[in-house]
């Protein structure tokens, strides 16, 4: 699993892209802010990204008052069995960190922020790679 | 050769890129400094001011353009061997992208007039680099918050990224300002090899 994050509208995907070979209109590639975060089944290319982690944690924070660590947790479990049932399957994970501006008014934000950073700390503990994208430069971080 | 400078707000960004200015200006050449805030906004005058002391109180002799939108127009105001400050992109940016909010426009709605301001600032930027010596520019990190949720920051935003990948592929030199000490990004190692972040 590796997971690549950085502030918004830093060439995060664009990096992907490049690194790995691919577009965002290959089959494998799903943008999370088009369409729900899909579950392993229907993952079918030994290759999959998704785009938009944090549109994910949005989901499970509008969904769950309680637990939505423990959600999110899961849903890393069941990347990483289906990367590891099959030698050469590769997932990659994009998320925006939203964690370094103003406390945003709305308590629903709040949690959204709070979580996103919980869980990106997760996915970089469960992550074999990590890389945060500064305008289009990586940095290899884990 | 582009030299690009990021930070938060006051960073210290601003000083070292001044310093950055005086250590590449060979005696006999001109410092220049172009400003992009508008100076209509009683709020920037006394940080113009200031800033302004602190070149006066340098030592060296910088010359001072006002210049909030139409980068391009400045060109023929250099020469060759001239060292350029740009400080900072973020009110250029804006100026153009909002120009004309006073009269309820709101062309930075369409994509079209969003890529002819993302042209004419690159453009307007090469003519520069091309113009002088060394180009310094001056930016600001405003992508590190909450997403935004009025169109009109949303777009800044996507506007400042697009620039600041643009203007970090084609810099020589990359910084980022941190509580007044700059980290190297891009740059070159002894050898002049380019080398970024992960290899430097």
């Amino acid at each position: 699993m590796h997971f690549v994050t950085g502030g918004a509208f830093h060439g995060k995907a664009k990096w992907v892209m490049k690194t790995y070979s691919a577009s965002r209109n290959m089959e494998g590639w799903f943008n999370l802010y088009e369409a729900e975060c899909p579950e392993t089944d229907q993952f079918e290319t030994s290759l999959v990204v998704l785009e938009g982690m944090e549109q994910l944690v949005k989901k499970v924070v509008q969904e769950n008052k309680k637990g939505t660590r423990e959600v999110l947790q899961k849903k890393l479990q069941s990347w990483l069995e289906w990367e590891s049932d099959v030698r050469g399957r590769r997932l990659v994970l994009i998320g925006t960190d939203i964690g370094k501006g103003i406390v945003p008014m709305e308590e629903e934000n709040r949690r959204w922020r709070d979580v996103s950073g919980w869980f990106f700390q997760d996915t970089a503990m469960a992550a074999e790679r990590v890389n945060i994208v500064w305008y289009g430069l990586e940095q290899t971080i884990k | 050769m582009l030299i690009f400078i990021t930070g938060g707000v006051r960073s210290g960004k601003s000083s070292f890129a001044e310093m950055s200015a005086v250590y590449h200006c060979r005696q006999g050449n001109h410092l220049h400094y172009v400003a992009t805030c508008d100076q209509g906004e009683a709020e920037m005058a006394e940080r113009i001011s200031r800033h302004r002391e602190d070149r006066e109180k340098s030592g060296y002799s910088w010359k001072t353009w006002e210049q909030p939108r139409n980068l391009h127009d400045l060109c023929a105001a250099f020469e060759k061997e001239d060292v350029v400050l740009l400080d900072c992109l973020t009110n250029l940016v804006s100026n153009e992208l909002f120009a004309g909010w006073r009269d309820n426009s709101s062309q930075w709605e369409e994509a079209g007039f969003r890529k002819v301001v993302f042209q004419k600032i690159m453009n307007g930027i090469k003519k520069l680099e091309n113009q002088c010596r060394v180009l310094i520019i001056v930016s600001n990190e405003v992508f590190q918050g909450f997403p935004a949720n009025d169109s009109g920051t949303f777009y800044f935003m996507q506007m400042m990224g697009h620039l600041h990948q643009h203007i970090v592929r084609q810099a020589h030199w990359v910084y980022q300002v941190e509580l007044g000490m700059p980290i190297l990004r891009k740059g070159y190692d002894a050898d002049g090899n380019q080398c970024t972040a992960c290899t430097v």
